[in-house]
């Protein structure tokens, strides 16, 4: 499941800050993270909610406008995606970079029919007329399973299910065959049984168009059954960096460790007690001093680094595996 | 749908009844006696004998629940009684002011419409710059103003100051009335007045009796716009790609109308009584006019059969907007399905 | 359930979303103090109640600062324009129009705030009856809702008034039978939404009785719209009181009730604006503060934050 070697990248973040004011001060979502995405990949970002993983995302198409990029450059094919112009960033959004969003009730259009909101997407980007996109539209339906497309196309969002709903969102996102998919927590408002429904329909259509798919979620079992690579983040910086088996068997970072042991072990002797990771998440605003996870992280020193400097990413091993722990090293051991 | 359309309808005839049937009580338990008033007022010292013709003719000396009784059975047979006051029927006076006050009250709903609308929607999309805060502060005023006292205003502006100060004609606005003789052939289509004469005199009424309705539209439209735009399928439409005009007429403003559409129509109520109140200081001739004066002189037949068509009109323009609603709002139309 | 990212208790959206301009939410107020930070970074809303504190003192020290009593008359100056004697001008009869608009800040309040208050009273009683309660006696009470609100308001208003006779009590009364429909709506509203809240069935499952849940559980929560509703209202009834004034309905001369003022210039418009003009701008001031500080509170009251 790694990367074809020698495919190409696609995306580029590089040093990416990013916040926005608030009332109170300026809170810092996004803390210098930098990652690649290769063609093809299944490339997801894990972390709790305000971790900053899906303004992260939302950056990156522009999304947000209350949002000030502070530093960094978002590469798209050789392209900074922060200094191109707005009708050139139009042309990118749905064609060559699609989203998918968490609420699919939320995020269509109720005064819509369904196929009218996926047709609108080949109307304005492939410049097709409203019949022949009325019938890509009931294609691309098709593609995702939507039993009796054509009679579906003409309802409206309320009246399909939850997982119906999402599959008509990716289906609005591939319209246009995009070349990276960003899913944003597309399983979170479902229930379980759809959610896998639905990751079959993102795994079926990534390998039907060859597009990369960028997926945010917060749930681990997520990411080990679909992902190539993973990158951890926690208030807003990256924790760790790497392949799916890199970070889940020789996991170096604290928070990592701490996330793979909170998950229930269904094969374990009965009666174990779950195992969470303590204290909560710190405010964006006033943050800890030295690394943000010190105050729950089960490996702190104090006296020592861990309060007062702020972890870089170090190198495990000899790949692309990074970990940003002044113990990083001794993580696996621990495990 | 049409089972909803016919409940309405049927509701409309008990709200009518009670409404009208508690306004004829309540005069009834008026000090003072109709027939003194018919005959010019207590202070006229009118005679006796007058008093009791007048009685036996208007049946004002039968048992309560007898006049009761007898008026409700002549209006279901068309007949909304004989004025006190004038010595004309109802339904004439009726015919004779209705007209003039929907000339009115359209000319006011289209400026509330065009007005209100575009001033809201514009101060939504450009949020906090000087137009938006103009708009908040400059629908609050206008709607803090009492309706009269802006009747007054424009009065006196537009005028009664040119008036005195001898500004050419053409300058000037009319401010009372419609111009004598009132035929039907002043005006065109029905409500498009035909001469620049007849302009001059529906401007300044026109726009007083808008400026409430049209602030709370504005306000109204403002506060849909913006939560609209605020939702997640805005982020969605601008994710496709769409340039901003797409996002905000194509998605935005279906959505961002619904809750307006039912304001337009409550606002009716408010809308009367403000009618009431400029027909008076421009001394427009309609229904809202005549009510007053019909009220303060215990024209009771007048009082309760204008208020009677009233009450009939509001509910079936309360009953068109509910419908409305649902054709603009799909999820109201084919109810909450598909889960 | 993790915390997202937060500021003194405020949920911060990381999307960027506009909060909406909702009318209201039915939750907790929080902190009182950080209310009234809140209110008093709001300009527009300071100033609404910098003018209404204004005119309850104006109101209450109406004798010292009036110069002249509501009666007298100046007989050398009829209609006159304002002056250094008469800052406002004289009215028909020769009275000094500023003290007259001075003590019509005591009518105007009196009746502004006492027939709310009773409207409110009414309402929040039968509102919060039929949104707990519900079904038949709560849609009956809607009904009864309805039809009140499809009778053309001032036709109402105007024959009570005439029924009760021309006084400052009768406008009173016909506001406060009026004015309740519309904060009964609301409470209704808000107590429909919080009857699914999870603290009501637990405390029906606890045992309390309906009155005690609704008055010590629901209403607190409650509250926000009602406050907000009620500055406003007064000053709608405000705006009401001098449109009946207006036409005369209301209290009668010598009282200096403002609309009766401007009823009174009325015929005057071309010679004597001033007659017309200082008592309007009392009324619209009057009320404008009160909007004001109803939005104030408003947005005050809101405990999302608002990123401006």
């Amino acid at each position: 499941m790694s990367p074809r070697a020698g495919s190409e990248v696609l995306l580029s973040v590089k040093n990416l800050v990013a916040g926005f004011d608030t009332g109170e001060g300026r809170v810092r979502a996004v803390d210098n993270v930098s990652f690649d995405i290769r063609r093809g990949e299944v490339f997801s970002i894990v972390g709790e909610s305000g971790s900053g993983k899906s303004v992260t995302a939302m950056t990156i198409l522009g999304l947000l406008p209350t949002v000030k990029v502070d530093n960094g450059e978002i590469l798209w094919r050789g392209r900074d995606l922060l200094k191109v112009s707005d009708a050139e960033m139009r042309q990118i959004r749905g064609a060559e970079i699609a989203m998918i969003f968490q609420d699919p009730l939320t995020a269509l259009n109720p005064v819509h029919t369904v196929g009218r909101q996926v047709a609108e997407m080949a109307r304005i980007h492939q410049n097709m007329s409203k019949k022949h996109a009325m019938t890509r539209a009931i294609d691309m339906l098709d593609l995702v399973g939507i039993p009796e497309a054509r009679k579906r196309a003409s309802m409206y969002p309320h009246e399909f299910s939850g997982g119906m709903r999402q599959r008509a969102m990716i289906a609005m996102a591939i319209t246009c065959d995009p070349d990276l998919l960003i899913a944003d927590e597309p399983t979170t408002a479902l229930d379980v049984t759809v959610q896998a429904q639905v990751l079959e329909v993102l795994l079926d259509i990534k390998d039907n168009i060859d597009s990369a798919i960028m997926l945010i979620t917060h749930d681990l079992g997520v990411v080990a059954g679909l992902s190539d690579n993973v990158m951890v983040m926690y208030a807003g910086r990256q924790a760790e960096l790497g392949t799916v088996d890199e970070v889940f068997y020789e996991t170096s970072h604290p928070y990592t460790l701490g996330l793979l042991r909170s998950i229930p072990d269904l094969e374990g002797p009965f009666g174990q007690p779950l195992v969470p990771i303590e204290g909560s998440p710190p405010s964006l605003i006033d943050r800890p001093s030295g690394c943000p996870f010190h105050p729950r992280c089960s490996m702190a020193r104090n006296p020592g680094p861990c309060t007062t400097d702020i972890p870089e990413l170090v190198q495990i091993g000899t790949t692309a595996h990074v970990s940003a722990c002044h113990f990083a090293s001794e993580v696996s051991v621990a495990l | 749908m049409p089972s909803f359309i016919i409940r309405r309808l049927l509701l409309i005839i008990p709200t009518v009844f009670i409404a009208v049937s508690f306004l004829f009580f309540l005069f009834y338990a008026l000090p003072g006696d109709p027939a003194t008033l018919i005959a010019g007022g207590a202070d006229r010292n009118p005679n006796p004998i007058q008093i009791q013709q007048i009685t036996e003719q208007y049946g004002l000396d039968d048992p309560i629940m007898v006049q009761f009784f007898n008026y409700w059975k002549d209006v279901l047979s068309g007949d909304l009684g004989q004025s006190f006051q004038r010595n004309q029927s109802v339904n004439s006076i009726l015919a004779d002011k209705a007209p003039n006050s929907i000339r009115l009250a359209m000319w006011a709903f289209l400026i509330e419409l065009m007005v209100g609308l575009s001033v809201g929607i514009y101060s939504a999309i450009r949020r906090y710059s000087w137009a938006d805060k103009l708009t908040t502060v400059g629908t609050a005023a206008v709607s803090a103003i009492p309706v009269f006292v802006l009747g007054f205003i424009l009065q006196y502006a537009f005028a009664v100051y040119p008036n005195k100060q001898g500004w050419p004609e053409w300058m000037r606005l009319r401010t009372s009335g419609i111009a004598a003789p009132r035929t039907e052939e002043e005006w065109f289509l029905f409500f498009i007045p035909v001469g620049p004469e007849q302009w001059r005199y529906l401007v300044l009424p026109a726009i007083t009796l808008a400026s409430v309705s049209t602030a709370l539209a504005a306000r109204m439209m403002r506060g849909s716009m913006l939560e609209t735009l605020g939702a997640d399928y805005m982020r969605t439409a601008k994710a496709k790609g769409l340039s901003e005009r797409k996002i905000v007429v194509g998605h935005g403003l279906r959505n961002a109308m619904l809750p307006v559409v039912t304001l337009l129509g409550l606002d009716l109520g408010a809308t009367i009584g403000a009618a009431v109140l400029t027909e008076t200081v421009f001394s427009w001739p309609g229904l809202g006019s005549t009510i007053a004066d019909a009220v303060t002189n215990r024209d009771l037949p007048v009082v309760l059969g204008l208020t009677l068509a009233v009450v009939v009109v509001y509910s079936l323009i309360n009953l068109i907007v509910d419908v409305s609603y649902a054709w603009f709002d799909p999820r109201v139309r084919l109810g909450e399905g598909g889960q | 359930m993790t915390n997202p990212p937060h500021v003194d208790g405020i949920e911060i959206s990381p999307t960027g979303a506009l909060p909406a301009e909702l009318p209201h939410t039915s939750q907790p107020v929080g902190l009182w103090s950080d209310v009234w930070r809140r209110f008093r970074d709001n300009k527009l809303a300071v100033a609404g109640l910098v003018f209404v504190f204004l005119l309850i003192l104006v109101a209450i020290f109406a004798d010292v600062i009036a110069p002249y009593s509501i009666t007298e008359r100046d007989s050398s100056q009829f209609r006159s324009g304002p002056s250094s004697d008469h800052w406002f001008g004289t009215d028909l009869i020769g009275r000094d129009v500023f003290s007259r608009v001075v003590y019509g800040s005591r009518v105007s309040l009196r009746i502004g705030i006492v027939s709310t208050l009773i409207a409110m009273v009414i309402g929040v009683f039968l509102g919060a009856f039929a949104g707990f309660v519900g079904r038949w006696p709560g849609a009956l009470v809607m009904r009864i809702t309805d039809i009140f609100l499809s009778v053309p308001y001032i036709v109402l208003a105007i024959a009570i008034a005439t029924v009760f006779g021309r006084s400052e009590n009768s406008v009173i009364v016909v506001l406060g039978l009026t004015g309740w429909l519309g904060v009964c709506r609301i409470v209704r509203a808000s107590f429909m939404q919080l009857n699914n809240m999870e603290y009501v069935e637990a405390a029906h499952a606890l045992g309390f009785r309906g009155r005690r849940i609704m008055f010590r559980h629901m209403l607190p929560n409650s509250l926000q719209p009602i406050i907000v509703y009620g500055t406003i209202a007064i000053g709608s009834a405000i705006l009401a009181e001098a449109a009946l004034s207006f036409l005369q309905v209301g209290p009668q001369d010598p009282t200096p009730a403002w609309g009766l003022m401007v009823s009174q210039g009325k015929g005057d418009l071309a010679n004597a604006p001033h007659l017309v003009l200082f008592p309007g701008l009392a009324i619209s001031l009057t009320v404008l503060a009160f909007v004001l500080v109803g939005d104030g509170l408003r947005d005050a009251l809101d405990p999302k934050l608002k990123t401006r």
